[in-house]
């Protein structure tokens, strides 16, 4: 029975690490490309970088 | 951008590698990984239809345990029980405590050898859960029967 | 205030909006099916608290599913119209979809081995999972190393095309051929009391899918724009 329950707790430990962790991955992803797009759309075209 | 030629020839051995990854995947799983497992367990009546070609050769042997077929002895581990498929049926010996879901009438997968003397030897014991979930009904306590049959619980 | 650096057939960059809010509601449902759904179900009578595991691995496969059958939708919206937009779609489906499959994978592993006896075993269930994920893995490497846009979108639309048709052949895998894997569930074989949790989790997945998909795409397509610009820049005054 104990052991059972150990084994329930993992799974749901694991879901929230894996869901956590991925949403993080995607905020950062988010975060940089925004940054990106920002750092691109200020330098004029027509000049080089 | 000419520094990106040496990068895009790296790029693109790896796309290439892509390609092979998945049609070696799709290759295996047509002609070889899921093809051996289209029969993944023989049932008894299959299993005893084969003959002698079924006998000393690893196959899986699935069905369900016989209501008052289970024997264990907790000295020497010997696990003894029949599995039925309500054709045929046939003696199972396998070692060490099974899952904890193993009762009677639960199905079971067992990979091992059928031996001359008809009895199937398992390296491997497996519970096949049906698709049914319920509550024990009042007063019915199923788990009861592993705990009285098997004292020490499995790790 | 942002100016539009896209091609002008493109639809206009997503913006962030409501989706932060959305997310949170999906982070707060999530805890409150799981928390609920827990605390209501009875122990089941051959698996007793172990049946718990059905709300996480069951909702991470349909999930799975559906993740894929939108790669599959924007392949060949790719296939056919060639956009961009909807190459980005497809491959932030992907994403999500080869992480829910691998959680599908890993929490069957866990629900296997106290239940099953086994940590794994090349049924074809099983089996057919782990192509499914290995074919998207394959997508998504393909994409990282193809650098021309066009081709990359042409290219990974046929793979995620080819790697979707296998989510049928998953589903189906329990009917066509024997498994230790059981058949699926449906409302005649799961007590109701099993059934809310079932239902609650499913939406708060869907939500949680729904969420990353959304946001993986806007991190997607601000990246491919700031590229773009780039590319401008980097061109000169050509």
């Amino acid at each position: 029975m104990a052991s059972s329950i150990n084994f329930v707790i993992a799974a749901y430990a694991l879901t929230w690490v894996c869901l956590v962790a991925y949403a993080t991955y995607v905020h950062r992803t988010l975060r940089r490309a925004r940054d990106e797009y920002q750092r691109a759309s200020r330098q004029p075209a027509g000049e080089a970088r | 951008m000419s520094d990106a030629s040496g990068k895009m020839k790296g790029r693109r051995r790896w796309a290439v590698a892509g390609v092979v990854v998945i049609a070696a995947t799709f290759g295996w799983l047509l002609y070889g990984g899921l093809d051996k497992n289209v029969v993944f367990f023989l049932t008894p009546a299959e299993l005893l239809a084969k003959g002698t070609d079924g006998v000393e050769v690893p196959v899986r042997l699935g069905g369900q345990v016989k209501p008052g077929s289970v024997a264990w002895d907790d000295q020497t581990l010997d696990l003894n029980f029949v599995v039925v498929d309500g054709v045929g049926e046939v003696k199972v010996h396998s070692t060490g405590a099974p899952p904890q879901m193993f009762r009677d009438g639960m199905g079971v997968i067992v990979e091992g050898q059928f031996g001359r003397d008809g009895v199937f030897r398992s390296s491997s014991l497996m519970v096949k859960h049906s698709n049914e979930y319920r509550p024990p009904a009042e007063g019915q306590r199923p788990q009861e029967m592993y705990k009285t049959l098997f004292k020490e619980s499995p790790k | 205030m942002i100016p539009p650096a896209v091609p002008h057939h493109e639809t206009p960059l997503p913006v962030a909006g409501r989706w932060p809010l959305f997310g949170a509601f999906a982070l707060v449902f999530l805890i409150f099916a799981q928390v609920s759904s827990v605390l209501v179900s009875p122990p089941d009578r051959d698996m007793g608290h172990l049946q718990k595991i059905m709300y996480v691995h069951v909702p991470a496969a349909w999930t799975t599913f559906l993740a894929f059958f939108v790669v599959l939708v924007f392949s060949l919206l790719v296939l056919w119209k060639g956009r961009e937009t909807h190459d980005l779609i497809a491959a932030s489906a992907a994403e999500v979809g080869a992480m829910f499959n691998a959680l599908t994978l890993a929490l069957g592993m866990i629900w296997g081995r106290p239940t099953w006896g086994v940590w794994w075993t090349w049924d074809a269930r099983l089996t057919s999972t782990l192509v499914l994920f290995l074919i998207f893995v394959g997508y998504l490497s393909l994409r990282a190393f193809i650098e021309e846009p066009e081709r990359r979108a042409r290219w990974s639309a046929a793979v995620g095309v080819l790697g979707a048709i296998n989510v049928p052949i998953v589903y189906m895998s329990v009917k066509w051929w024997r498994t230790l894997h059981q058949l699926q569930s449906s409302p005649s074989t799961v007590d109701p009391a099993y059934v809310y949790g079932l239902r609650v989790n499913a939406f708060a997945f869907l939500f949680v899918l729904i969420y990353l998909v959304r946001r993986r795409y806007e991190a997607a397509r601000l990246a491919r724009a700031a590229e773009q610009l780039n590319d401008v820049a980097a061109l000169g005054g050509r």
